[in-house]
């Protein structure tokens, strides 16, 4: 019995500790509100313009390693549209 | 105690068998052809062993739209539809007049097209159907629009898009994902109706040469059995059932030792590109089927010096062989398609003028004589 009490003491305990911490006010002191203002500045990022060529070649087109076609005399592989800007890809024919 | 576990070991053991069972019922299906040929260079053939005559079909192109190279030609339902290297599909009627020309088409805008990622001309519906990174869009013979079907796609580093298009009725269809997605070597169904996409067969496993000229992937033969040829060699082509709910092998392909092996490209496995052409062993390409013949094109190089035909008679199993250049003049011509009777491929005048064996006779080197300079010429060869 004394044993059940002190267990169920001691959880009252650390809980009442945590929720204390947990809603305690926060004391920040004027230094470390100047520079998270100082962070917060609004900064002008430049805009994105994501490209991809249309048609058969250039930007977001990849050499297809699986796929042969005649370049006049010869067979080579074609580009490909992959849809990733990282890829670039240019023909011969 | 005992008596629980032994139940449980035996219902373990009468799982694991029944697992093996359907595993070696599932195998033998797998390895079983209908059709099995021996391809070899014992016999070599002539153009003229293969086809009984050409017609000469000139291509009227109109405007300022010319083909810059062909990549891919199909001939259906009266049409001649042509894609060249740089994505533009020309259509024409089988008397060689210019219909349309897919360049018109090019914009961002409703109904238009800025990429092409493959195309079809669907002889149940007479329409021009072409694959764009996220849709299926059908269209009449002059790109009016009819209708578009979203696509699962997915772009970026897990590329997934589909470029291989062919057409068991008007709204059923075979699609395959493009060599630079992710996970190529799947075959998928699709109703563009519906809208409905499921995966049918993956044949990744099964390649020997991953790398091919196919264009068209399906053929149907005149007892209505639909065969399907990957855009990779297997050694096989596979047969579809009506349903489509099961593929097996219906014809193997069987080698000799002056084509590629499996051991072959393992050797180079750690190289991304292995110079396939470095073996100097026949690299199997592509294969067209008519209602008698299989066509197999190899190249020992990457140029048409270094191609030749295997051409089997799919009645009597006979193979024989051609090489599509002798002494710098061509003597077969690069099939562009097929049909039950005919083969068709595609070449400039000059080029022709070349290489008056693919003439066939004396009468048609006089009527190239009247076509303009730089014409494309339609090559139809009856086929024997």
């Amino acid at each position: 019995m004394f044993k059940a009490i002190s267990v169920i003491a001691v959880c009252c305990i650390v809980l009442l500790g945590i929720r204390a911490q947990s809603t305690a006010a926060p004391h920040l002191s004027t230094m470390t509100l100047s520079n998270i203002e100082a962070l917060t500045v609004d900064i002008e990022l430049p805009e994105v313009v994501i490209t991809c060529e249309p048609g058969f070649e250039g930007q977001c087109h990849k050499e297809n390693l699986r796929k042969w076609v005649m370049c006049n005399e010869w067979m080579v592989h074609p580009c490909e549209f992959s849809g990733y800007q990282a890829d670039y890809c240019s023909t011969p024919c | 105690m005992f008596v629980p576990m032994l139940r449980f070991i035996c219902i373990r053991i009468i799982f694991l068998m029944g697992i093996l069972l359907v595993a070696c019922t599932q195998e033998k299906n797998h390895h079983a052809a209908d059709f099995e040929y021996s391809i070899s260079r014992s016999e070599t053939i002539r153009l003229e062993d293969v086809f009984s005559e050409v017609s000469l079909i000139p291509l009227e192109f109109a405007g300022d739209y010319y083909p810059h190279g062909i990549a891919e030609v199909q001939c259906r339902a009266g049409l001649f539809g042509i894609l060249d290297n740089r994505k533009s599909l020309h259509i024409f009627s089988y008397d060689g007049h210019f219909i349309d020309c897919s360049d018109r088409m090019r914009g961002q805008g409703p109904g238009e097209i800025s990429v092409i990622m493959g195309f079809s001309i669907n002889p149940s519906d007479t329409t021009v159907q072409i694959l764009t990174p996220k849709e299926f869009v059908k269209y009449d013979t002059c790109f009016s629009k009819i209708m578009s079907a979203d696509l699962p796609t997915q772009v970026g580093q897990d590329c997934f898009m589909f470029s291989y298009l062919s057409d068991l009725s008007a709204s059923r269809h075979l699609l395959l994902p493009s060599g630079v997605s992710t996970y190529p070597d799947r075959l998928f169904t699709c109703n563009s109706l519906s809208q409905e996409i499921s995966e049918l067969f993956s044949f990744g496993d099964e390649i020997i040469v991953n790398s091919s000229m196919q264009t068209s992937c399906m053929h149907i033969d005149a007892d209505s059995t639909i065969l399907f040829i990957p855009p990779a060699f297997t050694g096989h082509i596979y047969a579809l059932s009506p349903d489509l709910s099961e593929i097996s092998r219906h014809i193997a392909l069987n080698l000799s030792d002056d084509f590629i092996t499996k051991a072959d490209l393992q050797i180079s496995d750690d190289s991304k590109d292995p110079d396939i052409f470095s073996f100097n062993k026949d690299i199997p390409l592509r294969i067209d089927i008519s209602a008698g013949k299989i066509f197999l094109l190899s190249s020992s190089q990457p140029g048409l010096n270094g191609m030749r035909y295997y051409i089997i008679d799919r009645d009597t199993g006979t193979s024989g062989h051609i090489k599509l250049m002798e002494n710098s003049t061509r003597i077969f011509p690069l099939i562009a398609d097929t049909d039950s009777q005919y083969a068709y491929a595609v070449m400039e005048k000059e080029k022709l003028e070349e290489s008056p064996a693919l003439l066939i006779t004396q009468q048609n080197m006089n009527l190239l004589a009247n076509f303009e300079p730089e014409t494309l010429i339609m090559l139809k060869y009856r086929l024997k």
